[in-house]
């Protein structure tokens, strides 16, 4: 995977979660206008991303196979923040 | 090399990250932005820079992207730009041991805070919706479980500088009057809110690369 399409993935893997303290409607997914198109689509041919709908909203959120990418790689880079 | 600011690195991860994964991108910038008394708290440049300077460090290391918020009204609506921290470093700092925060009383006074600008216009002179008023006080008064003895004395505080009447515990009456929302308005910021600033930018600084 090129460093454009891993981090264009990370933004989703991480973005997908804005909704995720709304009281109301929670729905998980990032906006698709806020992601690369082009890039999208490599990621969705891929299968590591697919499109969602929230009401007239298109949203993108990250598959499985995706979150066994990223969420090692972004879960290490948290334990470089020890503020204890 | 950064500068350590503790007790700005405690609110921002106590009153923001660990309660919630969004952070604004937008400074508030006026009372009708800033509903809670944390938001106002960002309207001072200071600790907004600080805080906005700690997200960037995070978005650095792609644990936090900016992206829009969206609701369903309108049939789904695109709404402002927010941050957004990934999950697992909420989880993180959830584990984290962070010793410093406002006290039980601080806390309490920015609840108190935020009762008395969200109500203020109920209780200034003209104000008529009384019944409603009083309902959304009181009700604002459980939620944040403040005692109303603990309202009295910013109010009578408050009437000695001429800003308001007397807190007076009277059925069905506003339980105090305003006579100048903008000068009293000014008066909860300086009693309430100006301190917790100081304290967060209190100079307990060190440098660490």
């Amino acid at each position: 995977m090129t460093p454009e399409l891993e981090k264009e993935l990370a933004k989703i893997y991480v973005g997908q979660n804005i909704r995720m303290n709304a009281r109301f409607g929670v729905k998980k997914g990032i906006i698709s206008s806020d992601v690369d198109s082009t890039i999208a689509k490599e990621l969705q041919s891929m299968g590591l991303i697919k499109e969602e709908h929230f009401y007239n909203l298109q949203l993108y959120v990250t598959t499985p196979d995706a979150d066994s990418i990223i969420k090692p790689q972004l879960k290490a880079a948290c334990t470089l923040f020890d503020i204890s | 090399m950064y500068i350590v600011r503790h007790f700005l690195i405690a609110f921002v991860i106590r009153r923001y990250l660990s309660l919630g994964l969004n952070f604004p991108v937008e400074q508030p910038i006026s009372e009708t932005e800033a509903f809670y008394a944390t938001d106002r708290l960002l309207m001072n440049c200071e600790v907004w820079n600080f805080c906005t300077q700690f997200i960037r460090i995070l978005e650095e290391k792609n644990l936090c992207v900016k992206t829009h918020y969206f609701v369903s009204s309108h049939g789904g609506k695109r709404k402002e730009l927010c941050y957004v921290v990934i999950q697992e470093f909420q989880d993180c700092l959830k584990q984290m041991s962070i010793p410093i925060d406002f006290s039980e009383k601080e806390v309490e006074e920015l609840s108190i805070y935020e009762v008395l600008v969200s109500n203020g216009r109920h209780f200034e002179e003209q104000a008529s919706l009384l019944e409603f008023g009083l309902k959304e006080y009181f009700k604002l008064l459980e939620e944040r479980d403040i005692l109303e003895e603990r309202i009295k004395p910013i109010i009578d505080k408050a009437n000695l500088l001429g800003l308001t009447s007397k807190y007076e515990k009277l059925p069905n009456t506003k339980p105090f009057v305003i006579y100048d929302l903008h000068r009293f308005q000014a008066y909860l910021y300086r009693e309430l809110i100006k301190p917790k600033i100081e304290l967060l930018l209190e100079n307990r600084t060190e440098e660490f690369e």
